[in-house]
């Protein structure tokens, strides 16, 4: 037995997962399970042989059938936390630790009506396989006369958890609560195996031997378990899985438990935590396709929006993510430990000052997303020979096209070291002019606001380097005899604003029916688009420019940037967001799922195209997807720098 | 190429010594299409090939509503400024058109035309043109010229969006004369500037085209010993009826659906060209040549090379899916062939240049991943799954099926051995024969002999 350095060494294939033939490997299992949620309970029983022919069904049980063993071989009594099995070469660890929390939400009543009322539901359910794997599922129900959610909390009742190792290993502990279930299971997985092997005329496939006071099962290549109490022990590897079961003879040294990093990472989990994941960091930066993904150079946009985070998690010994469930609220969090804290005056640009926070977000009609950043562009700016010495064609061009537009001014100091901290950006859905009409594609608005700490001096630069941008866009259509935008002004709630925006495709039109003398338009069929051809998607786009008090607007669209007037006007904000937050993503499920519908055509035949989908597929695809946008009610994801350290959280929302 | 004309071009018919076999039904979809299914395969040896060659050209049933439906999916691609949009809606139209033929003409006039979207810069106008060329791809010559002469895409690829009379559009017209009629060495200094002035006037604006007469050249032309104050469609009909065009297009044309490396005799071609001419009947030409002794010869089997689109679509075809055709055309693109960007405005160079190392590595690569469905295809082709719905299962029928279905069983005993060996290793699990018949087809697919068209 090996017990030093790595994982132990494995046999047969490297680093594959077992497909399709033998048991079920561990990233099968678990999807299989939970789509075992969703099954419909009423189907007509199939005879033996349609089952047992079904490959789909027999991963999806065989992990039951393990757990049921458990049973025969000792008693209930409580085993010791999973890790203490797990060799502490693993790279990563997933425990669900209050199985409850996730089952509870997956096999309430709700949950199964919307999987049922998704589009592609219907066809799934005259998929073959899925007949199948539904009337096992009831040939089952019968045989231990209770339903399948009752016996997936029993086999799960105790928790779970699934370990990776650095070539593809993996080790699945599964404590189960249920006895007499495990052992009906058990004879039910084991005439499968050995009834497909039969049927296939393949040898016997089923063998077991003694190792470590335990019966070690195998049911295919790949496919290693024992049963010890009411455990299961699982794994792709003969050489895991009797590690484990090393572990479990002689505790202590060599157990994941006993790793400090683990120990460390434990303590930082949240007592609610329905489940965790343990990232050993140091092993993920030896594998060779992460390290010559640290060795690549730094991304500008990458480092202004997380390169704090990032940067520690280069140093940090490990990640830890929580799973939270709170009703109808499912939330991540992430916290890393790096070895020494990162350095204040490299990282000043993204960390807030004292009792400081960035802004909060903006609430605007039909807003689909909004972020919030804290970030001293001028700092970041200063940095950026020490951030990125290798510099990118993407950051010279924006250094040449700022250079252009702000008349060769310094970048750091005058453009932006002009800008305040608080960075905010809104996406929302449009509202179209009806003389112009929607476009085929109904892109949503944009807006960023930066805050200028001396407007009276930096509005007007800053609307002549906008301005000079148009004027770059207009001179390139017109290199390609494109049409080009015109300026206007307009006021809003006392505001004024610039707005660049092309003419109506009707006055177009016109212009162009109406012949200079001499002129004739060409009678070539394909000359022209037709009139009943919707607007051109340019007129999505009606970018503008306003200076409200010492806020600066820059926005896609001018319907947006009356909404940001407004709220910039309004004297009820948002409440302030807590101390230390530096970065709050946000997106609104409704409005998302109201832009995905308005371009729902457009998505199914971008779906035709990226899958080779017929159109029935496509639907069903795009329509699951826009009816879980709609299930979505919010989704945050938040990062703060609470006394020095970053801390991420993921929050989702879920509409009852 | 010392064929005799009058045997080359009769009509072939199958007799005891020349039988009408897989092969050649093979040989048929390839240069008509882009490759065959069983089925197809299966009803072109029973009609025979005067038939097939007849269902290829002119196919039965209602064509509108596929060609509705594709033009529009194309249409709003292009309006979203997608011109890979574009290419794979063009890609999944041969892969399910009921009338591959006029795709295939229609790639044909995509090349000889070389409308480069990075001089249009607009996917809209690549789009209206390929709509363009697919409309005339089996009409008449003289109208495709005269539409695609006045085309805003072929004008700004070739530099001439805005054509005044100061600065006649030269060359516009020597391309015109040099590669879409008379040919190479067929054209006086004095015809380019006859017909560049009946061009001025014309001028691209918002993807329009505009005639402002005060830019217009009213003056007499002279063009090819012709003189009179011609217009540019006037201009352009004298250049199509110029002796030397006719023969210029049909040695293109005989090179994309015969054989590509000989240079063939002008006697060979002289009597297709003299009758061309009469008419510039595209589709009498391409049925003359389909139906002849000619292409069902030796001197036309496997004698061109697969481009990257025949390559992909066959292997395709061949497995009755259809994969993602957005991924698809990146990669074919990356082996050479982007439909919306031919590499100069002589379209693609064809041939021998298709291969090379490095495209060969990317063939392969692309072979593997629309078996594995990985990199965006979605798994949508399983040889196993087709072979067993032809009947094939067993191991040695799955792998006599793939050989006869990609290279209709003309292949090597060697070869044919190697792929023996590596499928007899195949295990019993499903998944495992399945495996075992993606590796075999992958090596199919990577013989020289599917290389070839």
């Amino acid at each position: 037995m090996e017990r030093d350095g790595a994982w132990p060494k494995k046999t047969g294939r490297q680093g594959a997962w077992p497909k399709g033939t033998g048991f079920v490997s561990p990233r099968a299992t678990l999807p299989a399970l939970a789509a075992a949620v969703c099954l419909r309970k009423a189907i007509s029983v199939l005879s033996w042989e349609v089952i047992v022919s079904s490959r789909a069904i027999f991963p999806a049980f065989a992990l039951a059938i393990s757990l049921l063993a458990a049973a025969r071989t000792e008693g209930e009594e409580t085993p010791p936390q999973a890790a203490a099995w797990i060799p502490e070469q693993a790279v990563a660890a997933l425990e669900i630790t209050r199985p409850d929390a996730i089952l509870d939400p997956l096999l309430a009543p709700g949950f199964e009506r919307f999987v049922k009322s998704l589009p592609g539901w219907a066809e799934r359910e005259r998929d073959r396989g899925f007949r199948q794997f539904s009337a096992a599922v009831q040939l089952f129900e019968a045989r231990i006369g209770t339903d399948w959610r009752t016996a997936l909390r029993k086999l799960l009742g105790r928790g779970a958890a699934l370990a990776l190792g650095p070539s593809g290993e993996s080790l699945l502990i599964v404590d189960a609560q249920d006895a007499r279930i495990l052992a009906e299971l058990h004879d039910f997985a084991l005439g499968i195996a050995r009834a497909e092997a039969l049927k296939e005329n393949a040898p016997e496939r089923v063998a077991s031997e003694e190792y470590g006071g335990a019966t070690t099962w195998t049911l295919g290549p790949e496919e290693f378990h024992a049963i010890v109490g009411t455990r299961l022990l699982l794994s792709n590897r003969r050489e895991v899985l009797r590690r484990a079961l090393d572990l479990k003879a002689q505790p202590g040294s060599g157990s994941l438990e006993a790793l400090p990093a683990y120990r460390a990472a434990a303590g930082a989990a949240p007592k609610q935590a329905a489940a965790t994941l343990f990232v050993n960091l140091e092993r993920v930066r030896a594998l060779p396709g992460v390290q010559a993904s640290l060795a690549q150079g730094r991304d500008p946009m990458g480092s202004l929006l997380f390169g704090r985070a990032l940067e520690e998690l280069r140093s940090s010994a490990w990640l830890l993510a929580s799973l939270l469930v709170d009703g109808n609220s499912v939330a991540l969090e992430a916290a890393f430990e790096p070895r020494s804290a990162a350095d204040p005056g490299a990282f000043a640009y993204a960390t807030p000052p004292a009792n400081q926070a960035a802004a909060p977000n903006f609430t605007v009609p039909r807003g689909i997303a909004a972020w919030t950043l804290w970030r001293d562009l001028g700092s970041f700016y200063a940095r950026k020979d020490e951030l990125f010495p290798e510099r990118t064609s993407g950051l010279i061009f924006f250094e040449n096209m700022m250079g252009i537009f702000f008349s060769g001014m310094h970048l750091a100091e005058e453009v932006f070291g002009e800008l305040g901290p608080e960075i905010r950006a809104v996406v929302a859905a449009q509202e179209y002019d009806p003389e112009i009409g929607e476009p085929e594609v109904r892109l949503p608005a944009f807006a960023f606001v930066f805050r200028m700490k001396d407007p009276k001096k930096f509005a007007a630069i800053a609307e002549e380097a906008w301005q000079k941008a148009i004027g770059l866009i207009n001179f390139t259509s017109g290199q390609r005899a494109e049409p080009g935008m015109t300026l206007k002004q307009r006021v809003h709630e006392g505001c004024e604003f610039t707005v660049a925006a092309f003419r109506p495709p009707g006055e177009r039109r016109a212009a162009a029916e109406t012949s200079a003398p001499g002129e004739t338009s060409a009678p070539a069929e394909n000359a022209r688009p037709t009139e009943k051809s919707p607007p051109h998607m340019r007129y999505n786009f009606s970018p503008s420019f306003a200076a409200v008090g010492e806020h600066l607007i820059l926005s896609s669209a001018a319907g947006l940037t009356k909404d940001l007037i407004s709220a910039l006007k309004s004297s009820s904000g948002p409440a302030p967001l807590p101390a230390g937050t530096d970065f709050l993503f946000e997106i609104s499920g409704r409005p998302l799922k109201e832009i995905l519908e308005a371009n729902r055509a457009n998505l199914v035949r971008q779906n035709m195209l990226e899958k080779g989908t017929t159109e029935a597929e496509a639907e069903a695809q795009i329509g699951a997807l826009i009816e879980i946008a709609g299930r979505v009610r919010s989704l945050r994801l938040a990062s703060a720098v609470p006394e020095g350290r970053t801390k991420a959280r993921l929050e989702v929302e879920i509409e009852p | 190429m010392n064929a005799d004309p009058d045997w080359a071009w009769a009509p072939y018919s199958p007799s005891a010594e020349r039988p009408w076999t897989r092969k050649l039904a093979g040989h048929l979809f390839r240069r008509a299409g882009f490759g065959a299914s069983e089925p197809d395969i299966k009803r072109a040896l029973e009609e025979g090939p005067a038939r097939t060659v007849e269902r290829l050209l002119r196919p039965k049933g209602p064509l509108e509503d596929s060609d509705r439906r594709f033009d529009s999916l194309s249409e709003s691609a292009a309006r979203a400024g997608s011109a890979q949009g574009v290419a794979a809606w063009w890609l999944r139209r041969m892969l399910e058109t009921p009338h591959p033929l006029l795709e295939k003409m229609t790639l044909f006039w995509r090349g000889y035309f070389g409308v480069k979207n990075s001089r249009v810069r607009d996917p809209a106008l690549i789009e209206r043109h390929i709509r363009l060329l697919r409309r005339h791809a089996l009409g008449r010559f003289d109208a495709l010229l005269e539409e695609v002469s006045h085309d805003p895409a072929v004008l700004l690829t070739l530099d001439a969006g805005a054509n005044r009379k100061s600065r006649p559009p030269e060359l516009y017209a020597r391309t015109l004369l040099e590669k879409y009629t008379a040919g190479a060495g067929n054209f006086s200094e004095s015809d380019v500037r006859g017909i560049a002035r009946a061009f001025s006037g014309w001028f691209v604006f918002s993807g329009g085209l505009r005639r402002i007469e005060l830019e217009a050249d009213p003056g007499p032309k002279r063009i090819f010993g012709r003189e009179g104050p011609f217009d540019s469609r006037e201009a352009v009909r004298i250049a199509v009826r110029e002796r030397t065009t006719a023969l210029h297009v049909v040695k293109k044309l005989y090179k994309f659906l015969v054989a590509e490396e000989a240079e063939p005799a002008e006697e060979l071609l002289s009597p297709l060209a003299e009758k061309f001419a009469a008419e510039y009947d595209i589709s009498s030409l391409v049925g003359t040549i389909l139906r002849s002794n000619l292409f069902f010869s030796p001197i036309a089997y496997r004698r061109r090379v697969k481009s990257p689109v025949e390559y992909a679509l066959g292997i395709a075809r061949g497995l009755e899916g259809v994969p993602g055709t957005l991924p698809l055309a990146g990669a074919l693109s990356r082996m050479g062939q982007d439909l919306c960007e031919p590499p100069t405005v002589e379209g693609w160079a064809g041939s021998r240049c298709w291969i090379d190392r490095h495209t060969l590595l990317l063939r392969e690569k692309l072979a593997a991943a629309l078996l594995s469905g990985s990199g965006g295809y979605g798994r949508k082709l399983d040889p196993l799954e087709v072979a067993r719905r032809h009947g094939r299962e067993s191991p040695e029928g799955a792998l006599e099926f793939l050989l006869e279905l990609f290279l209709d069983g003309e292949v090597d005993g060697a070869v044919r051995a190697e792929l023996a060996r590596a499928l007899g290793a195949l295990g019993s699990p499903e998944a495992e024969r399945a495996k075992s018949l993606e590796r075999v087809a992958l090596r199919i697919f990577s013989l020289p002999e599917f290389h070839l068209a």
